[in-house]
C-alpha cells in the first residue's frame, strides 16, 4: 500500500526528518511516495544503512517523486531495470 | 528524470573536513580587524597601503576563501552528487598548505616584504593546484543540475585566474620580471577573485541555497541558467577590455556584471521575503545586510564612490555578512546529519538527536550580527568623514569575528559530545 508524505514546504532537516519517521511506520509491502522539492541527496545514504531501496523522478522544475520501499521486498513499480 | 544513485554514508565527507576550514576562517577576520584597531584611519584612505593589502587577503583569502573551500567540500556531495575523491586527505593538505600560504602571505604584505610574499606562493599555489584538481574530478562525476555544475565550474576557472594573476604581480613586485600597467593587473586579479571566483559562486551556489534553506519559490529558470555564465563572460570582457586598452569594453562588460549581481541581489531579496515559512532568523539578518552591501557597492560604482568605499562594502559587507550567514544554516545542518548517521549506523534509537537549531542560539548568532552590522557602520563613517571612528569599527569587527569563532566551536562541541553519546555502550 502507497504512503503519501509531502515534504515539499518544510525546511531543512525536517524532510529528512519526517521521512525517516515515516519509514518507521511502513509496513510490511508498503513503500513511501515522498513529494519534494529538490532532489535529496543527503537521503539516500541514509536509505542504503537502513536496507530500503529507491527511485527518484523529477517531475518538475521543484517538484521530486521519490518512491522508497524496503530492498528485500519487491518494488512498487518496475524500476525500468536501474538499481541501486 | 529517474535516478536511484546517490550518496552512500561513506562518500559523504566527514564531518572535520569543512568545519577545520569554517572554525580557521574567523580568526583570520579577527585578525583583519586587529590590524584595524592596530593601524587606524590609515587603512581604509588607500588600497595600496601595506596594512591594507594585509587585510584585503585576511579577509578575502583567509575568511571568505577558506570558507567558500571549505563549503565546497561539503556541498559537492549534497548539491550535485559529486563527493571529492579522497576527501579527507585533500582536504587536509589543501588546508595545510593555504593556512600557511596565506599567514606568509599577509606577513609579506604586512612588512612590505617582497620576498616573504614570493615565498607565500608556493604553499598557495600547491594548495589551489591541488584543490583545483581534486574539485575537477568530483565535478566530471556530478550527476546533479546542470546549471550548478556549470557555476561551480566558472567558479573554479575564476580562482585560477585569480591566483594566476595574484602570483604574476607578487612575482613582478619581487623583481623577478617587469610588468606595464601594475594597477591595471592588480584590477584585473581583484575582479576575478571577488566577482570571477566569489561572485559567481555566491550567484551559482546562492540559487540552490536559498529556497533550499529559507524555503522559497525557485529563481526563475532563466536567471538560474544565465546568471553565473553571464557574470563570468562579462569578466572576460572586463579582462578583454584593460588588455586591448578599450574603455568602452571595459565599462559595458563591468556595467553588465554589475547588473547580474544587483538582479541577484534584488531577486533574493524578493524571494526571501515570499519564502513560505516567514520566520525571521539569524541567516537572513546576514543576507540583507550583505545584499543591501551588494546594491550599495553597485550604486557606488555607478556613481564613481572611492574605491575604498567599494572595498568596504563589498569586503567588510558582502563578502563577509553572506557566508556569515549561510554558516549559521550548513554549520549546525552538518552536526545534525552526522549525528544522525551516527545514530542509524549504531542503531542507538534509545538516544535523541539534538534538533539542528539548538547548537547555536539565535541570540549568539544575532549578537555576532549586532557587532558585524555596527563595525560596517562605523568603517562607512570612517570613509565619509569620521576618521576617529575606524578604530572602533575595528574593536567591533574584532569582537563579531570572535564571536563567530566561538559560536561555531559551540557547534563542534556539542556535536562531539552527542557523538561520544551515541558510541557509549547501551
Amino acid at each position: 500500500m502507497e504512503r503519501v508524505l509531502d515534504v515539499s514546504d518544510l525546511e531543512p532537516p525536517e524532510p529528512l526528518e519526517r521521512i525517516l519517521d515515516a519509514l518507521d511506520q511502513l509496513g510490511t509491502g508498503d513503500w513511501l511516495h515522498v513529494r519534494h522539492r529538490r532532489e535529496p541527496f543527503p537521503l539516500y545514504g541514509f536509505l542504503q544503512r537502513l536496507g530500503y531501496a529507491w527511485q527518484t523522478e523529477r517531475i518538475g522544475e521543484a517538484a521530486f517523486d521519490i518512491l522508497i520501499w524496503r530492498a528485500a521486498s519487491h518494488p512498487p513499480v518496475p524500476p525500468a531495470g536501474a538499481s541501486c | 528524470m529517474l535516478s536511484t544513485t546517490g550518496l552512500s554514508t561513506e562518500q559523504a565527507p566527514p564531518i572535520g573536513v569543512p568545519f577545520a576550514f569554517f572554525l580557521t576562517a574567523p580568526w583570520f577576520a579577527a585578525a583583519a580587524g586587529l590590524a584595524l584597531v592596530w593601524t587606524g584611519p590609515g587603512l581604509i584612505l588607500t588600497r595600496w597601503a601595506p596594512a591594507t593589502l594585509a587585510v584585503t587577503h585576511l579577509l578575502g583569502l583567509g575568511f571568505l576563501g577558506l570558507t567558500m573551500i571549505g563549503a565546497l567540500f561539503q556541498l559537492l556531495p549534497v548539491l550535485v552528487g559529486a563527493p571529492v575523491p579522497r576527501v579527507a586527505g585533500v582536504s587536509r593538505v589543501v588546508y595545510g598548505l593555504l593556512v600557511a600560504g596565506i599567514a606568509t602571505l599577509v606577513a609579506g604584505f604586512w612588512t612590505s616584504s617582497t620576498s616573504v610574499q614570493v615565498m607565500a606562493l608556493a604553499p598557495i599555489g600547491a594548495g589551489v593546484s591541488i584543490l583545483l584538481v581534486a574539485l575537477a574530478l568530483a565535478l566530471h562525476r556530478a550527476t546533479g543540475a546542470a546549471d550548478v555544475v556549470r557555476a561551480i565550474e566558472l567558479a573554479v576557472v575564476g580562482l585560477l585566474f585569480a591566483v594566476g594573476l595574484g602570483a604574476t604581480i607578487v612575482l613582478a613586485l619581487g623583481a623577478r620580471f617587469g610588468l606595464m600597467s601594475l594597477p591595471g593587473w592588480v584590477d584585473l586579479h581583484l575582479s576575478w577573485a571577488l566577482l570571477g571566483w566569489a561572485g559567481v559562486l555566491l550567484v551559482g551556489v546562492g540559487v540552490q541555497l536559498v529556497p533550499l534553506f529559507h524555503v522559497t519559490p525557485p529563481y526563475p529558470g532563466w536567471f538560474r541558467d544565465g546568471a553565473p555564465t553571464g557574470l563570468f563572460l562579462a569578466l572576460v570582457g572586463v579582462t578583454a577590455g584593460q588588455l586591448i586598452d578599450n574603455a568602452w569594453l571595459h565599462r559595458i562588460a563591468a556595467g553588465f556584471g554589475l547588473t547580474v549581481l544587483a538582479a541577484f541581489a534584488v531577486l533574493t531579496l524578493r524571494l526571501q521575503a515570499a519564502r513560505r515559512r516567514p520566520v525571521w532568523d539569524p541567516t537572513l539578518s546576514f543576507w540583507w545586510l550583505g545584499l543591501a552591501c551588494l546594491l550599495g557597492a553597485v550604486a557606488a560604482w555607478l556613481l564613481g564612490a572611492p574605491q575604498t568605499t567599494l572595498g568596504v562594502l563589498v569586503l567588510a559587507g558582502v563578502a563577509v555578512a553572506v557566508p556569515s550567514g549561510v554558516l549559521y544554516k550548513v554549520a549546525p545542518f552538518l552536526a545534525w546529519f552526522h549525528l544522525q548517521g551516527e545514530q542509524v549506523a549504531r542503531g542507538r534509537w534509545d538516544l535523541t538527536v539534538p534538533h539542528m537549531k539548538s547548537f547555536v542560539s539565535d541570540r549568539a548568532a544575532h549578537a555576532h550580527f549586532a557587532f558585524h552590522a555596527g563595525a560596517l557602520i562605523l568603517l562607512l563613517a570612517a570613509l565619509a568623514g569620521w576618521e576617529a571612528l575606524a578604530r572602533p569599527a575595528g574593536v567591533l569587527f574584532t569582537a563579531a569575528s570572535i564571536l563567530q569563532g566561538v559560536n561555531l566551536l559551540r557547534v563542534y562541541r556539542r556535536f562531539r559530545a552527542v557523538r561520544r553519546l551515541l558510541a557509549s555502550p547501551v
